[in-house]
């Protein structure tokens, strides 16, 4: 019976469960690499907890895919351009089209410029809705702030907080709407106008009342400016839909897929992690208490016992509390409690394998101690040491998730423990939002279940008797 | 009308591996009253399997039964369960498990596992109580036995219950399987004897499953030998023993050490067959020295002479001309035994040695357990020294702590003049160049994890000094040394690939390939098939010649010391009580201790059938307290009152060579050693 | 009992009084150690120096001896804290406190009847806790040893496997994920079960009437306790009573011809009863945690929705400790009870000490 890795893993594959658990651990492995080759490192602090970031998305809006399933809600579109469509002298043109079909008009709707520059005098902008039927709407016009005494060009404008106007509720797009519309037909309401005025963009007055107006609609970004080289960086049109993406938003807009992806790695790293250190830590202790003996045993066995014999969680709300809530921080925690199962097994292996009549002829042909240990003791201990790793990381993963979900989180890394209970937290639960509720545990369980099914693939190699068949 | 008549019995189990046809047509009958059945077979002959399957104990999704097994003239095979438990289960038959160590609940007081089968026949509880506590008495323990749990039980007193247990119902018949193992050999005497008087008081009938014809010999009537799931042989003890017709079962006496007898063991080759693919036709062939093609189909149940029935093709009227004439031997005859061994410069001398451990014996206490208390001997070149004795007597201890496995409490240990017993670790590696361990275990022994190369190279790889060429070479030429060839091709095998004396041989080329000049061979063959083992014993005495080892020889086998040590010395509790020439101590034995040692060894003698044997009573104490004086005294049929006791005895030489440390010798005084031969045989 | 119980079960104790003690002295040094001890007692110093400087302002009107009594009102206020020696030497005062459940005074929280003293905020919610806890851990046990022993009669079947799979999948499940779910498919979805509380509002009048409204809002907690642990713990009872049953004395049992149902439950069940009370005692730690977590979802109003409430906002130190110290004080009586009921099970620890 040879025992190295390729033998392992071809054993694993041999197993139903083992086959399915490498299958499993390879795709979460794949994207967690994706994850952490093209996301931001400090995805955390500057995206996933910056509102100003969210603001163009739509608040707890269940995953787009539910469109094939129930009514058929907007979907929430981002309309973007970096690029002026067409220049005619000092004015700037940027053009953003989108296909306005179904009943329901978008939620909500807002217009942002930015990263602007210029020279001299300050740009104007004015935003103009062309409508199918040919009407253009004119609903809003700025100027960018002028320069600051004292400021040299060029000057830069927006760079990090973009010029944003909420359509739906800005009176001068009320005003002009509402002008637009009585030119079109008499007799428009306008306290309807007002109340409805995403619908009113994208409709006309019929009997007294708004439909919606299906077809291609354009929105203009017209920019005079003073100096050619004068520019507007981006120009965006968010049309606020009641779907959103993949997996939904939560309750402050938050692109769900995203943390959910960020969180993938975290878990990994976690359940690897803490299994690898723990795994180190319970055998290194556990072969100095078995070799060492004497007061070294002694102290180690009675460490082991207290650990052991502790509540483990309130004592890991308790230690992350008073240390702090940074991810080591909390991995070292987790790894201070998980040693003294895989301790005491080795220790006791290694008495038993002390005086085991192998060690005993190895020591009688004049074996060193070290090439006792390695020939001769770690070999036998060595798959039930790789299956507790295993064995270990899904309970690493859950212990983070709980102390995430009890507000113990690093609330610079968004995991899934954390996402879940802001959902709890914010009420998801009592309102239904099941898109922010399951998902994440669902992964937290995909996860785990990676883990357990890779060491229930390990069991017939670390217990013989299974190996037999019985 | 026969008390159990078992026809064409078939047995098959399931296993991941296959079914196993464990029992393969067999077919006995067993008389009422006192008729001792004895079925001898060796590991994996399916022995157990029969007794278990006589009893329908295997469910009937995972057996499948075939034949015919009557009762009284019922028949077992077709009854219903309930049927089955209420009249045949222990009211008919009951049983004594192999290991009595396992065959209690532990959680229950061993009284309460006795009466439990009574209280279901509605004997009331005060009433099954007392039945049990006589019962007990009947099998010599005290009647307080009732009340202890198992695990408070010596093994020697739970094999005593268990037989109580298999009389509770008095039935007529009762399955004995190696009733007798795991225990020392003067306990398995005491045992013996009590079936012995069950068998004569009850007229209890018995099927005594065992696999040592010497064993056998000592209580059956008649005998069956069982080899690979079928009865090769079957007639009375006394033919069996003295005319054995089946080539198997005269490989098989022959294989059996005499105590008194100078004709070597002989051995069979090979392994017994797998029985989940057994051979075409005769199970034995493979291993069988008149082999011929009619083997290759099965043979049939012959008769050749009135009453014993021989499996095998040579009896056949058509095959009649190969029948070797006369029978062949049933031993091979000794070789000119070498004289006493000169006295040169020893390469091994122990003196007064001491190894005491530190046992937790309560809370806060702990006492020293003295596993061996001044312990003094030497050992010649060329010379080999049987260190015997019971469990607890130190003999492993004395093996492990002359190779320094253990560090001694105090006393020298002398290896050719270099006293290595205070020697630290680290200077002990030339020592451990020279001298070499061959274990009890071989499937302990040797690492799963490595190949047959790696664990024979292991030793060179630890001593360096060879380049890789030279190491493959010495590897090669150890293991051909020891018989397993072609060598390439066992090297590169692992551990689980090997029969068992195969392994065994694997850890004798591993010790071999340092050339080492002192060898401690523990118990290297009591865990191989009897039949096998002398062809490892004689495989060390070939290499002891060739290379002038020594071999310190730990056993608990007195015969086989006769026949491979040069000397023997007995231990008991930590102490040598005799030392002597092997031949002078089997056949002149003067310590009490010594002389019930070779009183207990069964032999295969029909004569010894009817005879109950002088045996000392009790179990060797625990060795955390040995009694003061001569450890031996509580137990000593011949103690003297108000010394033995109190003053401890010296070993004392009695004879040339002949050292004995018992009070009734005190050094050349034959007038007592004369009142002690009286003492002892009545 | 006779006399031979007893020495185990002290050793025991004594075992489990060392494991408080020293998660009491590791609770003291991480507080000590990290600042936090300081801290918290240096604001309850400056919130009795407000308290004092208020009623003080009416009766001294020099500005400096008002200053001068309350820096000496201070320097004795640091004393009787002991925030005028080092954190280490205060670690036995503390750990005699709160052995004694002097536990101070809780921050924001209060009892039902208005108390800020952390010991009755704790206390009144210890029952609830140890009511979920008990009752989920016995119907978990109940459930595994029945299914457990009639499994092991059904090894290989489609349903072992079916449950050798949930048990491992068990492992992966959060326990209050599982709670989660469970109210938003139970409660809200198919409105069958209250989703959290302990009691209705209004509470039911009478005492039956409550004790029916207390069962009917447990019943989902419970069952999420349960179906957390009801898995492993089959599937362990069955490999068990599996092993034992391959035991050399099942088989004497059977060929004594003792019937069937005396052979499973003397024979194999007895045997097993001290490994089945070894595995709850392994559990138990797990369901403690476990009921953190779902008292906190099912707003049971017990030691761990407390915690939870002791987190959240501003966090509560002095709660903490208490109720950490509390949770192990539990644990260890708990493990203390099923180590009794354990030597009690198998004679052959009353020799040898511990299981």
């Amino acid at each position: 019976m040879r025992l190295d890795l390729r033998t392992v893993l071809r054993e694993l594959w041999a197993t139903g469960a083992g086959r399915a658990g490498l299958l499993l651990f390879g795709l979460l492995a794949l994207a967690a690499l994706w994850v952490v080759l093209t996301f931001p490192r400090d995805f955390g602090p500057r995206r996933w907890s910056n509102p100003a970031l969210w603001g163009d998305y739509p608040k707890a809006a269940p995953p787009a895919w539910t469109n094939l399933l129930g009514p058929r809600r907007p979907e929430h579109r981002i309309l973007e351009t970096r690029a002026p469509a067409r220049e005619d002298g000092k004015l700037k043109v940027y053009e953003l089209a989108f296909d306005f079909q179904g009943r329901q008009p978008p939620t909500f709707l807002s217009f942002s410029l930015a990263d602007v520059t210029y020279r001299s005098g300050p740009p104007t902008v004015e935003a103009v809705l062309i409508r199918p039927d040919g009407g253009e709407v004119p609903l809003f016009r700025t100027v960018i702030s002028g320069p600051f005494p004292g400021e040299a060009p060029p000057y830069r404008r927006h760079q990090d907080e973009p010029l944003r106007v909420a359509l739906d509720s800005d009176p001068n797009a009320v005003e002009a709407t509402y002008g637009y519309l009585l030119e079109q037909e008499p007799g428009v309401d306008y306290d309807a106008v007002q109340r409805q005025l995403p619908l009113a963009l994208f409709g006309r007055w019929v009997d007294g009342g708004l439909v919606p107006l299906e077809g291609r609609y354009r929105l203009e970004a017209r920019v005079r400016v003073e100096d050619p080289g004068d520019r507007v960086g981006r120009v965006r049109f968010v049309a606020g839909g009641a779907v959103y993406g993949a997996m939904g938003t939560d309750a402050q807009g938050r692109d769900l897929a995203q943390g959910l992806l960020f969180g993938l790695p975290i878990a990994l790293l976690i359940g690897l992690a803490v299994a690898t250190l723990s795994t180190l830590l319970g055998t290194a202790l556990g072969l100095v208490s078995g070799y060492a003996g004497g007061r070294t045993d002694l102290l180690i066995q009675r460490a082991a016992d207290v650990v052991n014999n502790v509540p483990v969680l309130p004592l890991l709300i308790f230690m992350v509390f008073v240390l702090g809530a940074r991810l080591w921080l909390i991995l070292l925690v987790l790894v201070l409690f998980s040693w003294p199962g895989l301790t005491i097994l080795v220790r006791s292996m290694v008495l038993s394998l002390r005086t085991s009549p192998e060690v005993e002829a190895a020591r009688a042909l004049g074996a060193s101690r070290g090439r006792i240990i390695v020939h001769h003791v770690f070999p036998h201990i060595a798959p039930f040491i790789f299956a507790t790793l295993i064995f270990s990381a899904p309970s690493a993963i859950l212990a983070e998730a709980g102390l995430s979900f009890l507000g113990l989180g690093d609330p610079t890394l968004p995991t899934w423990g954390q996402i879940l209970e802001q959902g709890f937290r914010t009420g998801a639960v009592y309102l239904g939002y099941w898109w922010w509720i399951l998902p994440p545990g669902l992964l937290i369980v995909l996860t785990a279940i990676a883990f357990m099914l890779i060491s229930l693939g390990l069991e017939p190699i670390v217990n013989p008797r299974l190996r037999r068949g019985q | 009308m026969p008390l159990l008549e078992v026809q064409d019995l078939i047995l098959h189990y399931a296993t991941p591996k296959g079914p196993v046809r464990a029992v393969d047509g067999v077919s006995f009958a067993l008389e009422a009253g006192g008729e001792v059945l004895g079925l001898i077979g060796e590991s994996g002959s399916g022995k157990t399997s029969l007794g278990v399957a006589l009893m329908r104990l295997l469910p009937k999704n995972v057996a499948r039964y075939q034949g015919s097994v009557r009762f009284q003239g019922r028949e077992v095979m077709t009854l219903p369960e309930a049927e089955l438990r209420r009249s045949v289960r222990w009211k008919g038959v009951s049983m004594v498990f192999q290991g009595a160590m396992n065959a209690f609940n532990p959680v229950l007081r061993v009284g309460e596992q006795v009466a439990e089968r009574m209280l279901l026949e509605g004997v009331p509880k005060p009433q099954a109580k007392k039945e049990v506590e006589r019962l007990l008495e009947r099998v010599g323990l005290p009647a307080e036995v009732y009340g202890r749990y198992p695990h408070e039980l010596s093994g020697g007193m739970k094999q005593r219950v268990v037989i109580a247990m298999a009389l509770a119902l008095k039935p007529p018949l009762v399955i004995l399987d190696e009733p007798t193992s795991a225990l020392d050999v003067i306990v398995q005497a005491q045992i013996v004897n009590l079936l012995k008087e069950l068998k004569r008081d009850l007229g209890l009938s018995m099927l005594f499953i065992t696999h040592d014809p010497a064993l056998a010999a000592g209580l059956c009537d008649r005998v069956a030998v069982v080899y690979g799931g079928q009865i090769r042989e079957q007639g009375s003890l006394e033919a069996l023993l003295t005319r054995p017709l089946d080539p198997y079962t005269q490989g098989l006496l022959a294989s059996i050490p005499r105590l008194h007898s100078d004709l070597l063991p002989g051995f069979l080759r090979g392994a017994p067959p797998d029985l989940i693919h057994p051979p075409e036709g005769c199970r034995f062939q493979e291993r069988c020295p008149y082999a011929f093609d009619a083997c290759k189909r099965p043979p049939p149940l012959l008769e050749p002479t009135p009453g014993q029935q021989v499996r095998c093709w040579l009896y056949h009227p058509d095959h009649r001309a190969r029948l070797p004439q006369p029978a062949p031997p049933a031993g091979t005859p000794a070789p000119v035994r070498p004289g006493p061994l000169p006295s040169a410069q020893p390469i091994l001398s122990v003196r007064d040695l001491k190894v005491h451990f530190r046992a937790r014996s309560g809370f806060f206490s702990s006492t020293a357990v003295k596993a061996l208390d001044g312990v003094s001997l030497e050992l010649a070149r060329g010379e080999t020294l049987a260190v015997v004795g019971e469990s607890g007597s130190g003999k492993t201890t004395l093996g492990r702590a002359t190779l320094r496995l253990l560090r001694p409490t105090s006393g020298q240990i002398l290896f050719d003049g270099q006293d290595i017993a205070r020697l630290p670790e680290k200077g002990l590696k030339a020592f451990r160049r020279r001298a070499q361990a061959i274990f009890q275990d071989p499937y302990a022994a040797l690492s799963p994890y490595m190949s047959v190369r790696q664990i024979v190279e292991e030793p060179l790889l630890v001593h360096g000094g060879l380049g890789p060429h030279e190491r493959e070479a010495k590897v090669l030429e150890a293991l051909a040394q020891v018989r397993l060839s072609p060598a390439a091709e066992f090297a590169v095998k692992f551990p689980h690939q090997l029969s068992g004396g195969q392994r065994q041989r694997v850890g004798i080329a591993r010790t071999l390939v340092l050339s080492p000049e002192y060898v401690v061979a523990d118990e290297p063959v009591s865990m191989i098939d009897a039949s096998s083992r002398a062809e490892i014993l004689y495989l060390l005495k070939e290499i002891q010649r060739a290379r002038g080892l020594s071999f310190l020889y730990i056993t608990h086998d007195l015969a086989s010391s006769r026949h491979f040590a040069d000397r023997i010395a007995v231990l008991y509790l930590g102490r040598v009580v005799e030392v002597a020439p092997a031949v002078e101590l089997i056949d002149r034995p003067h310590h009490p201790y010594t002389k019930a040692l070779l009183e207990a060894v069964p032999e295969p003698d029909p004569k010894n059938r009817l005879e109950r044997r002088a045996v000392v009573q009790g179990e060797p104490p625990n060795p955390a307290r040995v009694p003061p004086g001569c450890a031996f005294h509580p137990r000593c049929p011949v103690a003297i009152r108000g010394e033995c006791e109190r003053v401890e005895p010296e070993l004392l030489e009695v004879a040339p060579g002949h050292w004995v440390a018992c009070h009734l010798f005190p050094a050349p005084a034959a007038d007592n050693a004369r009142q002690a031969e009286q003492g002892v045989k009545p | 009992m006779d006399l031979s119980l007893l020495r185990p079960l002290l050793f025991r104790a004594l075992t489990l009084f060392g494991v408080l003690i020293t998660v009491l002295v590791l609770l003291a040094v991480s507080l000590g150690a990290t600042g936090f001890s300081d801290k918290i007692l240096q604001a309850t110093v400056g919130e009795e120096l407000r308290a004092l400087r208020t009623s003080l302002t009416q009766t001294i009107r020099d500005p400096d001896q008002l200053e001068a009594a309350l820096e000496a009102r201070r320097q004795e206020l640091l004393a009787s804290y002991g925030l005028d020696q080092p954190w280490y030497a205060r670690i036995p005062g503390m750990v005699w406190r709160v052995l004694t459940l002097d536990l101070g005074e809780a921050r924001n929280l209060r009892s039902y009847d208005g108390s800020s003293r952390i010991a009755d905020i704790v206390l009144e919610r210890l029952p609830n806790t140890v009511l979920l806890l008990t009752t989920a851990t016995v119907i978990t046990a109940v459930i595994g040893i029945l299914a457990g022993v009639w499994m092991s009669t059904r090894v290989g079947s489609r349903l072992d496997r079916f449950v050798a799979y949930l048990a491992a999948v068990s492992y992966a499940v959060p326990t209050w994920w599982l709670g989660i779910l469970l109210v938003l498919v139970l409660a809200f979805e198919l409105e069958l079960l209250p989703p959290g509380g302990m009691y209705s509002a209004p509470p039911p009048e009478g005492a039956f009437a409550r004790f029916l409204d207390l069962l009917w809002h447990s019943v989902l907690p419970v069952l999420t306790l349960v179906l957390a642990s009801v898995g492993p713990s089959i599937y362990s009872i069955r490999t068990l009573t599996l092993n034992i049953a391959q035991e050399d004395h099942v088989a004497v049992a059977r060929a004594k011809g003792m019937p069937e149902p005396v052979v499973r439950n003397r024979h194999i069940l007895r045997v097993a009863a001290p490994p089945i009370v070894t595995g709850l005692i392994l559990g138990l730690a797990g369901s403690l945690g476990g009921s953190i977590l779902v008292e906190t979802i099912f707003d049971w109003r017990g030691m761990g929705r407390l915690y939870y409430d002791a987190i959240a906002g501003t966090p509560d130190e002095g709660l903490i400790v208490a109720l950490t110290f509390m949770f192990t004080l539990l644990y260890v009586i708990a493990r203390l009870v099923l180590e009794v009921l354990y030597v009690w099970l198998d004679p052959r620890v009353r020799y040898e000490g511990g299981p």
